[in-house]
């Protein structure tokens, strides 16, 4: 995730260290922002977190940048935008609370002029997608755009009629490079290319460019090995079957089995005594066979 | 990305027999003699060798390949669709504004809170396409065709808890804490750190595969190795300890 938000996630982490139960992580909540708003300026992101203490999160996010998911122990949080360099004492751009649910993932998205702002929370299921596939989906932002149609060609449709302000679910595509056709009510018609590595999440936006024109761009949610199958991407191999035998025995606590009754049981004695057998066979064998051939 | 599975050039093998054991060809007037001697020496050398092998087995280590192709984008056609990035910005007054690290296999893994500093291997899958363990009981190894750590996704880091005889590279794996930092340094001379979010037991016939190397959000980490009750008919541990870990910093270099 080499766009953004390393800053968003390490800023919540170290701010929200002091009020984090401990060994709270094994069901954070992941939170990140798209600001999709063209003519809203860069923001600056406050959280509030359950403590009631506001702290400044993020500096200057601006039109068509998304954060990288910050974690958060579950709970309420409320996230002021202000504009960039605002102070904190002035009255938020945008306000929106949110509760985050344990091991889930979220985007919470501004779109549109901002005369006309429409916030979304939306539940990004980072669930892995079966074997050889990546999971895609389509957030709607450009209110200029209309309604939107998006499709594979060859492949499945990833979204129809879909209204601004509003999101698809995720619709596995097989992985592999695609041609995806972009149509809109307000006449635009695009082709763009896209790739797809296997075990990844993606989402693909509609919003209007630095120039007004209506364009596709991706955002990789979520990344993972492949649970079989391969991309043209990263070339990943598939993610290996159940566990891993990283123990020989040698402090184990507990043992069951007995090593003498099995085939390839490492009795040591025996194992010894095949061996000084051996070497004795072997000492006497290169005796007799050179006595007899010299 | 990029994702990248070597092969190490294997042991001389545990079949391996010294050349002066070899039987020299039997030319003596006496058959029977010769032959018998021959016979002996045989056997002898067999029983050395499946001695020696019982003796030495190490875990098995995998004939798995890594890696793959790397698909070239073609000319002409469509554009790509772009993916959104924000550009890197100058540090403000409140939050940090850090990079993340460009990509770059790893070397070494160091654990400060559990005295932990090892070379990495590569680890490739073994012939059923489970995760080959480290050849060396006293060195961790890194699953290569999977996430490079620092990089999104779930780098997987393995090693052993105890060889046969005594400590390997993991035995204190346990003894991690949320909260613990892990620091993967990188062949091109830069370290991430990670910190512990969780640790889980598990049955190996219950692995997490989703959790462990499913998609994530971010670079994380995962240590794995064994935990639980050995069983000495299968010389394998019964559960696997894992430890998850999130990206905690990235590098300031200079």
């Amino acid at each position: 995730m080499r766009k953004l938000g390393i800053p968003l996630a390490i800023a919540l982490a170290l701010t929200l260290l002091g009020a984090v139960p401990a060994g709270a992580a094994a069901g954070d909540a992941h939170i990140r922002l798209a600001h999709l708003s063209p003519d809203t300026p860069e923001m600056d992101v406050y959280v509030v977190g359950f403590d009631g203490k506001e702290t400044r999160v993020l500096q200057g996010l601006g039109y068509g940048e998304v954060s990288d998911y910050a974690t958060l122990p579950e709970g309420n949080y409320t996230f002021l935008l202000r504009p960039e360099g605002a102070p904190a004492s002035s009255t938020p751009a945008v306000t929106a609370s949110a509760e985050l649910k344990a091991n889930s993932a979220y985007t919470f998205a501004a779109m549109g002029p901002h005369a006309n702002l429409q916030k979304a929370l939306l539940t990004d299921d980072i669930a892995p997608p079966s074997a050889g596939k990546a999971k895609v989906r389509l957030i709607q932002a450009s209110s200029a755009a209309g309604t939107v149609d998006v499709a594979t060609v060859n492949g499945p449709t990833l979204a129809e009629n879909r209204e601004f302000a509003t999101a698809t679910g995720y619709a596995e595509v097989d992985a592999g490079q695609w041609t995806v056709t972009v149509s809109t009510s307000s006449g635009t018609n695009l082709e763009r290319r896209l790739g797809l590595d296997a075990g990844t999440v993606n989402t693909l936006v509609v919003l209007e460019n630095a120039s007004g024109k209506i364009e596709l761009t991706r955002i990789v949610d979520a990344t993972g090995t492949d649970l079989g199958g391969e991309g043209p991407l990263g070339a990943r191999q598939a993610a290996p079957l159940g566990g891993v035998d990283t123990g020989g025995g040698g402090l184990a606590p507990h043992t069951i089995g007995d090593a003498a009754n099995t085939d390839s049981g490492t009795n040591q004695a025996l194992l010894l005594a095949v061996l000084v057998g051996g070497l004795v066979l072997t000492a006497g064998g290169t005796l007799l066979v050179r006595r007899r051939t010299a | 990305m990029t994702h990248r599975a070597r092969h190490r050039a294997g042991d001389p093998g545990d079949g391996y027999v010294p050349r002066h054991l070899a039987a020299p060809p039997a030319r003596g007037r006496s058959r029977l003699v010769a032959t018998a001697g021959a016979i002996a020496l045989v056997v002898g050398v067999l029983g050395v060798a499946v001695a020696l092998k019982g003796l030495t087995a190490g875990p098995g280590a995998g004939g798995g390949t890594g890696g793959g192709t790397e698909q070239a984008a073609g000319a002409g056609g469509p554009a790509d669709v772009p993916e959104v990035r924000r550009p890197a910005r100058p540090e403000g007054q409140g939050a940090p504004e850090l990079t993340v690290p460009a990509p770059s296999p790893p070397r070494r893994v160091v654990i400060p809170a559990i005295g932990v500093r090892s070379d990495l291997e590569d680890l490739t899958l073994t012939g059923d396409g489970s995760l080959s363990p480290p050849q060396d009981y006293r060195r961790a190894g890194w699953f290569a065709a999977g996430t490079e750590p620092g990089q999104p996704g779930p780098a997987v880091i393995a090693g052993h808890v105890d060889s046969p005889y005594g400590e390997a590279v993991f035995t204190r794996l346990d003894e991690l804490a949320v909260g613990d930092e892990v620091t993967v340094e990188r062949v091109d001379g830069s370290p991430v750190t990670f910190r512990v979010t969780a640790i889980g037991r598990y049955p190996k016939a219950e692995f997490p595969t989703d959790e462990v190397y499913g998609p994530v959000p971010g670079p994380e980490l995962r240590l794995v190795t064994c935990d639980g009750t050995f069983n000495r008919s299968t010389h394998h541990y019964l559960d696997n300890l894992v430890v998850y870990a999130t990206l905690a910093a990235t590098p300031t270099l200079g």
